[in-house]
């Protein structure tokens, strides 16, 4: 791991996380903290001034894409996340998967995740051979999210957060349901969802 | 014409097939509802039967022989008890059978214990060939009506009660003698089987996740009989006596606030115990608070050990407006919770597991299995959101439909 990055983000953590204050245990010593108020204030600011503006722009930049044109802004700052959330739904090879892209309001990073969902609970067999062979797409999942990490760091200046620093554990922190050990550097500047291994 | 002939019988024949499998799946459906209504099995004065028995009324099974029609089915313990003992198997079993016979019905529930040399219980009293042992028989309110030999197949009505008279003719429809059996010894004589069952109770008070305290309260004693054919080649015990010991957990916060007994907590989660409502332009949430289920692990010493896997504080549930309503929602969420509680069982099921991985599996489970079955779904365990909170409530059959 970059020690330089690191030491870099780590101390961006430390000014929006209190440190050794649990936030399932002390919540209110937790919610007067000034590193706590500042990022409450962040990502209120960001809901209420941005957005929707933000969410807007960066779907238009694939109305034109057959595939990706339906992108959703499901961006959650009502559970404090910290970033902005976008998800398309394709199906491919009879499976169903969801791409999510998580943009950070936070530091210009951002994070795809591709999630292979139980096919079974959405529809009947006779529904996904329909969805196959109307499906037009001749671009596999990888390709799609090669577009995406184009389109997102050419046009917005974002960078992929990097892989080893995704699930890094910043041992004195706790935020919400991440207790202490098990905060990570995407916690930090993202959310509370798991993300899978690349590898 | 011919042809046209040929198809209009073989649809016609069709459909009446359907029609009769339709009206026989009514009938099956109607059955099981009557026997669902009827059986009380809370109100059992065994307290097995009472805590630990649950009866399945999917699968009915329906026979008419003659004059009598029987409707039948399944029951089994939720905790299976087993014991050893050189005259019984190791395991009770338990069957719910209505008969009709000239005009008159009669409800059983069986309680069946089986000779270590006889046959397997095969869940059906129309079977039996091969088969002995003693029927301990209640009615569905739980009245011990006395016992029923069976032996080989051939029931005999040993406490010599009028309403264990249809049953014991209902089996005997079903037994034919082979040369076999006969050439086996007569053993008339019987023996009283005497069971004693221990229930020990606890009381556990939780914080969050965490149990504070266990505390043993006491024990409950109860005894049953039931009388048993006495084993050919003599090695039944006379006036043997059977243990059973079962635990039952009431489950307490740390306010003193009753949170229920720990015989729900193996119930499924119920899709009532989700209210979504808006929360946000794009999404709708759930607020659940006090869920919980158990895991039954066992001690280094081989000891059975029961892990309460408990969440008093609201978790939040959450899903995108645009991909279901919150009937559906519901659904999907209790089904996907019931999911994974049933992971964890499977995974730390009968091991020597703290409760501190249990609680880590299952919240990283949960977290991981609800985006997996609607896309975008999010779980917290410690969220911020003011969404008010529903309890959670656990069906005794399923998560039930709440759309």
């Amino acid at each position: 791991m970059n020690n330089m990055i690191d030491k870099v983000l780590k101390n961006l953590v430390y000014l929006l996380y209190p440190r050794n204050i649990c936030a399932y245990k002390d919540k209110d010593e937790y919610f007067i903290s000034d590193e706590y108020k500042r990022l409450a204030k962040l990502i209120a600011d960001f809901d209420n001034e941005n957005r929707v503006g933000v969410g807007k722009t960066f779907i238009e930049k694939f109305e034109n894409d057959k595939t990706l044109k339906n992108f959703q802004d499901l961006s959650l700052f009502n559970i404090e996340d910290r970033c902005m959330t976008l998800h398309v739904t394709v199906i491919e090879g009879r499976q169903l998967y969801t791409i999510s892209l998580f943009l950070s309001i936070i530091l210009p990073y951002y994070v795809v995740d591709v999630r292979k969902n139980k096919i079974e609970l959405y529809f009947s067999e006779s529904e996904i051979t329909n969805l196959e062979n109307e499906n037009t797409e001749t671009r596999n999942i990888k390709e799609l999210v090669s577009e995406i990490s184009t389109v997102i760091e050419t046009e917005f200046m974002y960078k992929k957060f990097p892989n080893e620093l995704v699930n890094y554990v910043i041992e004195d922190i706790s935020f919400q349901d991440s207790e202490f050990g098990y905060f990570t550097m995407y916690n930090a500047f993202f959310n509370n969802v798991i993300i899978e291994d690349e590898s | 014409m011919y042809k046209f002939i040929k198809y209009s019988v073989f649809t016609f024949t069709a459909l009446f097939l359907l029609s009769c499998q339709n009206d026989e799946l009514e009938n099956k459906q109607e059955n099981a509802k009557v026997a669902k209504t009827n059986l009380e099995l809370a109100k059992f004065s065994n307290l097995n039967i009472a805590q630990n028995v649950e009866a399945d009324f999917e699968k009915v099974n329906e026979i008419e022989k003659d004059n009598f029609k029987i409707s039948e089915f399944s029951a089994k313990e939720k905790i299976v008890n087993t014991f050893e003992s050189n005259v019984l198997q190791n395991q009770l079993k338990y069957q719910g059978v209505t008969i009709e016979n000239e005009g008159k019905s009669q409800s059983y529930f069986l309680e069946v214990y089986t000779l270590a040399k006889s046959a397997a219980y095969p869940q059906t009293i129309t079977k039996l060939k091969g088969f002995t042992a003693g029927l301990n028989v209640y009615s569905f309110t739980g009245e011990n009506l006395g016992s029923v030999l069976v032996r080989n197949g051939e029931a005999k009505n040993i406490s010599g009660k009028e309403e264990l008279d249809i049953l014991t003719k209902a089996i005997n429809l079903f037994y034919a003698p082979s040369d076999i059996t006969s050439k086996i010894p007569l053993c008339d004589a019987t023996y009283t089987q005497t069971v004693w069952l221990t229930q020990d109770v606890w009381r556990i008070i939780s914080n969050g996740p965490k149990i504070l305290e266990v505390i043993y309260v006491g024990e409950k004693v109860t005894k049953s009989t039931t009388i048993l054919p006495y084993p050919c080649d003599g090695s039944g015990d006379v006036e043997a006596i059977k243990l059973q010991r079962i635990a039952h957990y009431a489950h307490y916060n740390q306010n003193g606030q009753y949170l229920g007994e720990s015989s729900t907590l193996d119930y499924p989660p119920s899709c009532e115990s989700f209210n979504f409502t808006p929360d946000g332009s794009f999404w709708q949430a759930a607020m659940v608070k006090n869920i919980n289920f158990r895991v039954i692990g066992v001690s280094p010493t081989g000891v059975r050990v029961i892990h309460v896997v408990s969440y008093p504080q609201a978790i939040y549930f959450g899903l995108p407006t645009n991909v279901i309503n919150p009937g559906l929602a519901a659904n999907k969420s209790a089904r996907v919770l019931m999911e994974t509680m049933q992971e964890v069982i499977d995974k730390y099921g009968g091991t020597d597991v703290s409760d501190l991985v249990l609680d880590q599996y299952f919240r990283e489970r949960l977290k991981r299995n609800y985006p997996l079955s609607v896309s975008g779904g999010r779980v917290n365990f410690n969220s911020p959101s003011t969404i008010p909170a529903t309890n959670y409530i656990a069906n005794v059959w399923t998560p039930g439909n709440c759309n």
